[in-house]
């Protein structure tokens, strides 16, 4: 029973090869199939072990080493300069609010200036007169005329809300340093505005704009709105109260107080005349609270009295905010440069970072619109990676300017790392603070009466600051390398110990912010301070990468994040050496497996048995899929043999470098590649009677698609940018073992099992061709 | 009624510049022996090679039983047995190997048929197909296309390098086939093998079938042709029923034909001459053809 149901069960299966035929291929290739195999192996072993005793990572990690240390570097100086120099002019502002900056007008003063002379006379302080000029009036001027609104109140209102929208920097500021503006802080906007009403009124007079009668004017407009939004008074009224304000001005002009004082007398002696009786009463109580008001900040101020157990006084404590904000928000403003993306710069520009042409004597014009045409282009493909100054001026680099996203983007991370460092400033600040409170100052040279840079101890403030800079270092450090303590950083990491590395750190911060002092004085001929500063900061920490064109840096960066065993293996052994030997041995199997019998005749006894053509072909085609299968198979054992013997020589990297996972990916595609061509070859084979066409053919396309490859690897992604001959990729869209893509195993992307299905569908296709031709063709034996 | 074992109807096959085979017809019935003749290139092995389905025709078709070789392949192709006419074999180490792979690919086992003929054909199966001399190789090839015990063979020129002690082994052997009434197709240019084997010859010019030929009717001729030599020659007088073909004086031969019906009176004559030596002449194939080659 048994017996029986087993050959019947024989009897059911109907292999579709012929056992005898894939015998007999067996024992005329077995062997040679073995060889080939054996031989693929070996040499993927003997290659991967050589590569592995390169140490191509090292090489790679020192340049990733090179260009990390670089931008750290840069990062950690830029942030130096920038530490150091707030200290600086952190203490100078503490120690002469106002009129040391407003005489010497150095560093970030002007701004600051203005501030601090509010509460003076006004009309007669020129640096004030400057700022408002430039921060207002400028602004105003420069909107009015571009504006295309044609009813002239509409433009006025246009201009004036433009202008307005870059002061509040100017209202924060004042509002943060004055304690006696705080009580109307809520209406400098409007002040402003009125200033700007004023100065457009002044503008259309017949006399033109004078200073004196405009800024009154304002005031007075000012003053008299403000009065009547808290208290109707009718336009007759307000005419009036302007005017009584010039007239009041006018008359106190030789007297001392300020101009607040002066019009709060003024005002009291006069609104008993000018309102209506029932708001009269809380008019009056408003002027006095306004008036006591700024009275107790001023004297808070003044005695700098110390509240709730400050550790400071009030006027240190409203000072040190001031300067705390002041800074953050100038720091902001300048420093999220350096957060913008970076760009090409093709053309030639400035040490300030302007497009320029030179005119018919040679003397540089600079450009302030987008002209190529004019502009110097730099030597072909040599564009360089924009500096601070070149980002501020991209609209004329490029055309087009960052968008306000990624402004806002910029500024945001600015302000994020500058407020990491203004911590360290408060702390220094406090400290400070209380020296001065107890009579002291360490950072002043007590001789020097003169209110210059030069009064400064700078050594001494750059030593306490220098301790906070080190440690900001420190924890960038830390930060870059995501560990807990700077001993965590070996050698591995960054080719040097972590404390060699922080002092070659804290050196690069010394060299930097020294650099900086002197490219200061050497740009102390620029006017604008942005650009001075900005000019002085990329001067002095500029690293060497800086320096190099575009694509030479790229080139390097590329070659550092390159995974070149992979690389080497991925793409040098299993897409070219491993093909060669398969590839060969394909093309002469194939060939034999038909065009040969076909030739010879041979084939005559096999079809003079029931055996048809569609099982012969069937039979040779399983052999020859399962010769490339099982010289795979060694190939992957070798693969993987290799890969263990790499690790023993190479090391860890190794292991990192190439994955089980790559090996395996990288077999497949080899496997993949090589069965493929054994369908084209296979083809030829079905096709031809001869084995001179059939290998001609077959072996041709064959040895094409392998030198195409071999070609298009020197224009092909795997070659680094700086020996890659780009016109040879070419040859990469001409050979299907382009559809092994071991850039995508490297990257690990799906594209890789995308072009696989390539390869799958040509060997599907050309082995289905083949029992087309085969069955229809006409047999010579 | 069985269906012939082969029909051959308007088969063309237009390889260009006249080659091929073109608006061939006839049939095989069974057990019967048929020789295809002609000149090499006239298209003899094509016309095998078509039968065999190996080259498939432009026009016409071949039945084997009935039936067309695509249609029931695989039982179809189990009648037929082939002998190449250039015969190649795979590179395997012995012509034993050989057989035996030839046994795996008919999927039976024929090692006692196979023994059996290895040694009638004094075969050294031990040698390596490739290497074999053509003698070797041709019977090789005999053994392994009969080995198989196909009812239906066909052959191309098996014997051309045999030596005459083998060519008549072959004619042994396929005279036994012939008993156990198997059917052949022999592609021959043999007179004496195709007379000796064959029913009926069919002769191939340049592609085409130009003559049928009866063998049997040829060994049977209406007049005899005898060739005698005499003493004394020119005392000979001849009857009347004896015509004189020819005579070659140097050697005294005489050629002369005498009808079927006065064989006995020629006889009888004959023994009142000085006769030296007398034999038939049979009319063969020879005769045949270069009798039609000098009418034409």
């Amino acid at each position: 029973m048994k017996l029986g149901s087993r050959s019947k069960e024989k009897r059911v299966f109907h292999a579709p090869w012929s056992w005898p035929l894939l015998k007999e291929s067996i024992k005329a290739n077995g062997l040679s199939t073995l060889i080939c195999g054996l031989g693929n192996a070996i040499i993927c072993i003997v290659v991967v072990m050589i590569l592995s005793t390169l140490d191509l990572n090292s090489t790679q990690q020192s340049l990733k080493t090179l260009f990390s240390n670089a931008d750290m570097l840069s990062l950690v100086s830029q942030g130096s300069i920038t530490m150091d120099m707030s200290y600086q002019a952190s203490v100078l502002l503490y120690r002469y609010p106002g009129n040391l900056l407003a005489e010497k007008g150095e560093e970030i003063g002007s701004m600051l200036a203005l501030t601090f002379d509010f509460s003076d006379d006004l009309e007669s302080n020129t640096l004030y007169q400057k700022t408002m000029e430039s921060f207002l009036y400028d602004p105003y001027d420069k909107a009015y005329e571009e504006s295309q609104e044609e009813d002239l109140t509409l433009r006025h209102e246009e201009a004036k809300a433009s202008a307005l929208s870059d002061t509040d920097l100017l209202v924060s500021t004042v509002t943060s340093l004055f304690p006696e503006l705080k009580a109307y802080g809520k209406y400098l906007p409007s002040a402003l505005e009125s200033q700007l009403d004023a100065y457009r009124m002044a503008s259309d007079s017949e006399e033109g704009f004078k200073w004196g009668p405009c800024f009154r004017k304002g005031v007075g407009l000012f003053l008299s709105d403000t009065i009547d939004q808290a208290f109707p008074l009718g336009d007759n009224t307000k005419e009036n109260l302007t005017c009584a304000y010039e007239g009041c001005y006018t008359y106190y002009k030789d007297y001392q107080p300020a101009d607040f004082d002066l019009f709060y007398n003024y005002l009291t002696s006069a609104i008993p005349y000018l309102l209506p009786e029932n708001v009269l009463p809380s008019a009056q109580a408003f002027l006095s609270s306004i008036k006591d008001g700024r009275k107790e900040n001023i004297d808070a101020f003044k005695n700098n009295t110390k509240e709730n157990g400050d550790e400071i006084g009030y006027r240190n404590k409203v000072l040190l905010n001031a300067i705390k904000d002041c800074l953050s928000t100038l720091l902001a403003e300048s420093a999220y440069l350096a957060y913008l993306p970076s760009f090409e710069v093709l053309y030639l520009t400035d040490s300030l970072g302007r497009p320029y042409y030179l005119d018919g004597e040679g003397n540089p014009v600079i450009l302030t619109t987008y002209e190529p045409n004019k502009m110097i282009p730099v030597s072909t493909g040599m564009g360089k990676n924009s500096n601070l100054l070149e980002k501020k001026h991209k609209e004329e680099l490029t055309g087009e300017d960052y968008s306000q996203e990624e402004i806002d983007s910029a500024k945001e991370d600015a302000k994020e790392e500058t407020s990491l460092f203004l911590s360290y400033l408060d702390g220094f600040l406090v400290d400070y603070a209380k020296a001065l409170e107890k009579g002291e100052d360490p950072y002043y040279v007590p001789g020097e009466d003169s209110l210059s840079m030069g009064t400064l101890q700078k050594k001494v403030i750059r030593k306490n600051a220098l301790i906070d800079i080190l440690k900001e270092a420190e924890t960038q450090i830390l930060d870059v390398f995501q560990v807990e303590s700077i001993k965590d950083i070996t050698m591995d990491d960054q080719g040097l110990e972590g404390e060699d590395l922080l002092v070659l750190v804290q050196n690069e911060s010394l060299g930097a912010m020294t650099s900086f002092s002197y490219h200061l004085e050497e740009n102390a001929d620029l006017t604008n301070l942005e650009d001075r500063f900005l000019l002085s900061l990329v001067q002095a920490s500029q690293g060497i990468l800086d320096s190099l064109p575009t694509h030479v840096e790229e080139s390097f960066k590329e070659l550092g994040t390159m995974n070149l065993y992979g690389i080497l293996v991925g793409i040098m052994f299993f897409g070219l050496a491993g093909l060669l030997l398969p590839i060969v041995f394909t093309i002469i199997v194939a060939n034999d497996l038909l065009a040969g019998k076909v030739e010879s005749g041979s084939l005559a006894f096999v079809l003079s048995t029931p055996i048809r053509r569609r099982k012969i072909v069937f039979t040779q085609m399983t052999f020859l899929v399962g010769c490339e299968f099982f010289l795979s198979l060694l190939l992957l054992l070798g693969g993987l043999a290799s890969r263990g013997i790499g690790i023993a020589l190479g090391g860890e990297d190794f292991m990192v470098s190439l994955t089980v996972e790559m090996v395996t990916k990288f077999v497949l595609g080899n496997f993949l590649v090589i069965l493929a061509i054994s369908g084209i070859c296979f083809l030829s084979s079905a096709i031809f009677n001869r084995t001179q066409s059939a290998l001609a053919v077959g072996g041709g396309i064959a040895i094409f698609f392998l030198v195409a490859a071999i070609l298009g690897l020197f224009g092909g992604p795997a070659m680094p940018s700086t020996i890659r001959i780009e016109s040879l990729n070419v040859f990469n869209y001409m050979s299907i073992v382009s559809f092994y893509d071991a850039e995508a195993v490297l990257s690990n992307s799906p594209v890789y099992w995308y072009k696989l299905i390539a390869l799958v569908l040509i060997a599907v296709l050309t082995y289905g061709l083949s029992f087309l031709v085969f069955e229809k063709k006409d047999l010579p034996i | 009624m069985n269906a012939p074992a082969i029909q051959v109807f308007d088969l063309t096959k237009d390889f260009g510049k006249k080659k091929g085979v073109f608006d061939v017809s006839f049939s095989l019935m069974e057990n019967e022996f048929v020789a295809i003749m002609g000149e090499s290139g006239a298209g003899k092995t094509t016309l095998m090679r078509l039968i065999m389905d190996f080259v498939r025709p432009d026009s016409g078709k071949v039945l084997i039983e009935g039936k067309e070789l695509s249609e029931d392949n695989a039982r179809l192709r189990k009648l037929l047995s082939y002998v190449p006419g250039e015969i190649n074999y795979p590179d395997l180490p012995s012509g034993k190997a050989f057989l035996l792979e030839q046994m795996a690919l008919l999927g039976k086992d024929t090692s006692k048929k196979a023994d059996a003929l290895i040694q009638a054909f004094q075969l050294d199966v031990r040698a390596r197909p490739r290497r074999m001399s053509k003698g070797m190789k041709e019977k090789l090839a005999l053994v392994s296309a009969l080995m198989a015990d196909c009812p239906i063979l066909l052959m191309d020129e098996p014997t051309n390098g045999l030596d005459p002690l083998m060519r008549e082994e072959f004619l042994r052997q396929m005279k036994r086939e012939k008993a156990e009434g198997k059917t052949l197709l022999l592609v021959s240019n043999d007179y004496e093998e195709i007379e000796a084997l064959c029913q009926w010859a069919i002769r191939i010019e340049k592609g085409k079938l130009v003559d049928v030929v009866d063998i049997p009717s040829l060994n049977d001729p209406e007049e005899k042709v005898f060739q005698a030599g005499f003493a004394k020659p020119e005392t000979i007088v001849f009857p009347a029923f004896v015509s004189l073909r020819s005579y070659e004086k140097e050697k005294g031969l005489y050629t002369l034909a005498i009808d079927k019906k006065d064989i006995a009176a020629f006889v009888r004559w004959l023994s009142s001459t000085p006769v030296l030596f007398l034999y038939e002449k049979r009319f063969g194939l020879r005769d045949y053809f270069s009798r039609k080659e000098k009418s034409v």
